[in-house]
């Protein structure tokens, strides 16, 4: 008996979560016909990402565009181009000794399924999951940097300009909603897998474009996408 | 009504706490410094001795590392410019050994948070003869966040 409320509240989670579940034939039917007639064409959108990573650190500047194009029902193929810059404030080159600039930009490309399916014309909503592979080019150095001793004289060095190259695998899932005719916005947890850096071992990246924290093999990440649809069929 | 019409504010509170998540990594000093353990040279199997009233300062420096104390381990730190620090400790005003480490050292970039550091390879150990009898590598590399004993002083 004590256990009447949570049953009740899980099978109500997992109707707000997963609406599928109790679908009637009818309701697969409509669904079907909802997916077939789901409008198709290319997105251009921004993704939020780089500016409001600039509320919570402010000498990055980091911007990016964003397409989706619908292939066929249930799959989008997701693209992504964009930049980023930083340059260490005096107070971070005091905290951590060393003076930083990196200059560099992103791509990457995947495949999304949309698993979100509900019996309703013209609701275009998204549930995404997928896969991307990114690619991040950047050139950075060390301006300066100090070794403290502590006893004996500190040492002073730097490291000049030079390339370093990031490639990573990025699984993403999240919603997409209509706000508007043709006007949508959505947003992605990400988890990023670095494969492959070269060139890193005598200064490794304090970010890297796109992917993050140049420290860690694998980043959580964050999109907030605002796009708007160029239908090309209906 | 369109069921991820609610979405964006959760979108947004999630942004948030992610970027607000992303801490910053403590950074370890004094990681340049040789880990000397004294033993006594009396005994057949290595055993711990406590030298009183030790002073240790670095050759040509004006501040001690240590003076008057009771130890037995000590820390010198090398020197990032040279390939050879030499220092002087003494357990008396008369009684004093000098001690050379010659070492090859390696710039080594850390983290993000932490930067650059050297780590050392210590080759070589000189050293005079008032109360060291001799001195044994036990492990020659001086890492960062690495804590073990490098070298073992047997004293008289």
């Amino acid at each position: 008996m004590g256990n009447q409320p949570k049953i009740l509240s899980f099978l109500f989670t997992s109707l707000f979560l997963f609406p599928g579940f109790l679908k009637s034939q009818d309701s697969e039917k409509g669904i079907k016909a909802n997916l077939e007639e789901q409008v198709q064409g290319i997105t251009l959108g921004i993704n939020l990402e780089g500016p409001v990573s600039r509320f919570f650190d402010s000498d990055k500047s980091a911007f990016s565009a964003v397409t989706h194009i619908n292939l066929s029902p249930g799959w989008f193929f997701r693209g992504e181009a964009g930049f980023e810059n930083l340059v260490f404030s005096e107070d971070n080159e005091e905290k951590r000794n060393y003076s930083y600039e990196s200059n560099g930009s992103f791509l990457k490309a995947g495949m999304l399924y949309d698993f979100f399916s509900v019996d309703e014309r013209g609701n275009n909503d998204n549930i995404f999951v997928g896969l991307n592979y990114g690619f991040a080019f950047q050139e950075h150095r060390a301006g300066g940097y100090t070794i403290k001793n502590g006893y004996w004289e500190d040492f002073h060095g730097s490291e000049s300009t030079y390339a370093v190259n990031t490639h990573w695998l990025e699984v993403m899932v999240g919603p997409r909603t209509e706000l508007f005719n043709n006007l949508y916005m959505g947003w992605t947890i990400n988890l990023r897998v670095k494969i492959l850096q070269n060139n890193s071992e005598e200064l490794s990246p304090y970010s890297v474009p796109g992917f993050g924290n140049g420290d860690n093999t694998v980043n959580v990440g964050f999109s907030y996408v605002i796009e708007y649809m160029i239908p090309w069929k209906k | 009504m369109k069921f991820l019409t609610g979405l964006p504010a959760i979108g947004f509170i999630v942004l948030v706490f992610i970027f607000g998540c992303q801490g910053e990594e403590a950074c370890l000093s004094n990681q340049n410094a040789v880990q000397a353990g004294l033993y006594s040279a009396w005994s057949d199997e290595d055993k711990d001795s406590t030298l009183q009233n030790v002073s240790l300062v670095g050759i040509n420096r004006i501040d001690s590392i240590y003076r008057d104390q009771s130890l037995s381990e000590f820390f010198m730190p090398l020197d990032f410019e040279s390939d050879t620090s030499t220092f002087v400790v003494g357990v008396s005003a008369t009684m004093k050994d000098t001690l050379s480490i010659v070492y090859r050292k390696e710039l080594d970039f850390i983290s993000r948070d932490c930067g650059y550091i050297f780590t050392f390879d210590i080759d070589t150990i000189l050293y005079s003869n008032a109360f060291i009898d001799s001195v044994a590598i036990a492990y020659p590399i001086v890492k960062y966040g690495e804590s073990a004993e490098n070298i073992k002083l047997f004293i008289y």
